[in-house]
């Protein structure tokens, strides 16, 4: 058998990776952002969980990063959500009255987290698609207003505490679902299988299922968001 | 939030570099992991890993060193450690297909053959097919991506047709 007919079966056998182009973006954003992800796993490796002084010593470090961090995501959006799309409560032009919800000269695909409703809406063109309660950040760990865009879509996520043992904030490791990642900094939006669907929305934040600043949604409305939603998808997370 | 967050040893403009370096590989290492692991999800995620891999060694990486099989044999490895801690490998396997003589190439599915065949070979002679005839490379890349000499990626691709009954007659050495 020649070469080439080798090369025509093997081609026929395997086929083409199936949307090669939408993977070749996603993979293309994440290595963009391989640098802070590994910077975030090596942090979370220096710390030996048994040496608490030194555990401590980090977690200062890791805090003072975070809020660094923070103050640096809300300087670089102020820009953004200065021009952020209208609100759906902004009033319509008159002669062309869309459907109620709707927000005019929005992108195709829009998502906002509204901080203080604990509620996620995703717009379709400007009209309401998916609206559900959610779970933010609590008062010391405060998921930061800002205008995002989404970078990495992963079907399964492990999520792994960057503070201590010793921290009140650590956490164990987690492997969540439909991972919608909006910043390299670590904002994602993502399923807490461990909290209850009646948790979600206004209050919950305050409450016991309170995050670490991630956007917790519910599982069966994340999978609609997360099939809808696409690298670059426009987040806004407003108080 | 922070976009690059280097590590403290890489000097400015590492990160550039290997966004530029890798940028243009990540199609064919798509590739790659699509005809080894058979699941666009785990594809997708052993090239994530391969990615920080080749983050982490990139500082280590000799400047003269070619980029695309040092990438592909991060990624290849991500193949491997996945179908290792995969339980339900042994099970898409599958059995392998009945053989009743004749060229192989002019039965009706030959296709599904040599894809149950495939699943059936091990790693690093599937590995080795998949790079030749798959991906074209060249046996002296075939054999950089393996570690090996062009020679014996060569002897190693022939042995994996072997076993996939796919006979070559000749197959020119400046190939």
């Amino acid at each position: 058998m020649r070469e080439e007919r080798v090369r025509d079966l093997f081609a026929e056998a395997l086929g083409e990776p199936r949307q090669a182009a939408a993977a070749a973006q996603r993979l293309e954003a994440f290595l963009r952002l391989a640098p802070a992800l590994e910077a975030e796993r090596q942090a979370e490796r220096r710390h030996p969980r048994g040496a608490a002084a030194l555990a401590a010593a980090l977690a200062a470090l890791v805090l003072v990063g975070l809020l660094a961090v923070r103050a640096g995501g809300d300087r670089l959006a102020k820009p953004a959500t200065a021009g952020r799309p209208p609100a759906a409560t902004t009033p319509v032009p008159a002669g062309s009255p869309p459907a109620p919800g709707c927000v005019p000269n929005a992108p195709a695909r829009l998502i906002v987290v509204d901080l203080t409703a604990q509620r996620l809406t995703a717009y379709d063109s400007g009209c309401p698609f998916l609206e559900t309660p959610v779970t933010t950040g609590g008062p010391e760990l405060p998921t930061p207003p800002g205008t995002y865009h989404l970078l990495v879509k992963s079907a399964t996520w492990r999520v792994v505490s960057p503070y201590p043992i010793s921290s009140p904030h650590w956490f164990p490791d987690t492997t969540v679902h439909d991972y919608l990642r909006l910043s390299a900094g670590g904002l994602a939006i993502h399923s807490a299988e461990w909290e209850p669907a009646d948790r979600y929305g206004p209050g919950s934040e305050r409450g016991a299922y309170a995050t670490h600043g991630d956007v917790h949604v519910q599982v069966a409305p994340l999978q609609r968001l997360y099939d809808w939603a696409a690298i670059g998808t426009t987040v806004v997370v407003r108080s | 939030m922070t976009t690059t967050t280097a590590p403290a040893e890489a000097p400015e403009g590492v990160h550039d570099s290997f966004v530029d370096q890798l940028q243009p590989l990540l199609p064919v290492a798509h590739r790659l992991a699509h005809a080894m692991l058979r699941s666009p999800d785990e594809a997708e995620d052993a090239i994530q890993d391969a990615i920080l891999n080749a983050w982490r060694a990139f500082g280590r990486l000799r400047p003269d060193s070619a980029m695309r099989p040092w990438f592909l044999t991060i990624v290849a490895n991500q193949c491997r450690q996945r179908r290792r801690n995969r339980w339900w490998s042994v099970i898409k396997g599958g059995e392998l297909p009945e053989l009743s003589g004749g060229d192989p190439a002019d039965r009706p599915d030959a296709a599904g053959d040599l894809r149950r065949a495939l699943a059936r070979l091990p790693h690093d002679q599937r590995l080795a097919v998949v790079l030749r005839y798959y991906l074209d490379l060249s046996f002296d890349e075939v054999g950089r991506t393996l570690g090996v000499s062009g020679p014996a990626a060569k002897s190693r691709v022939h042995r994996a047709l072997t076993r996939l009954r796919l006979e070559l007659p000749e197959v020119p050495d400046h190939a």
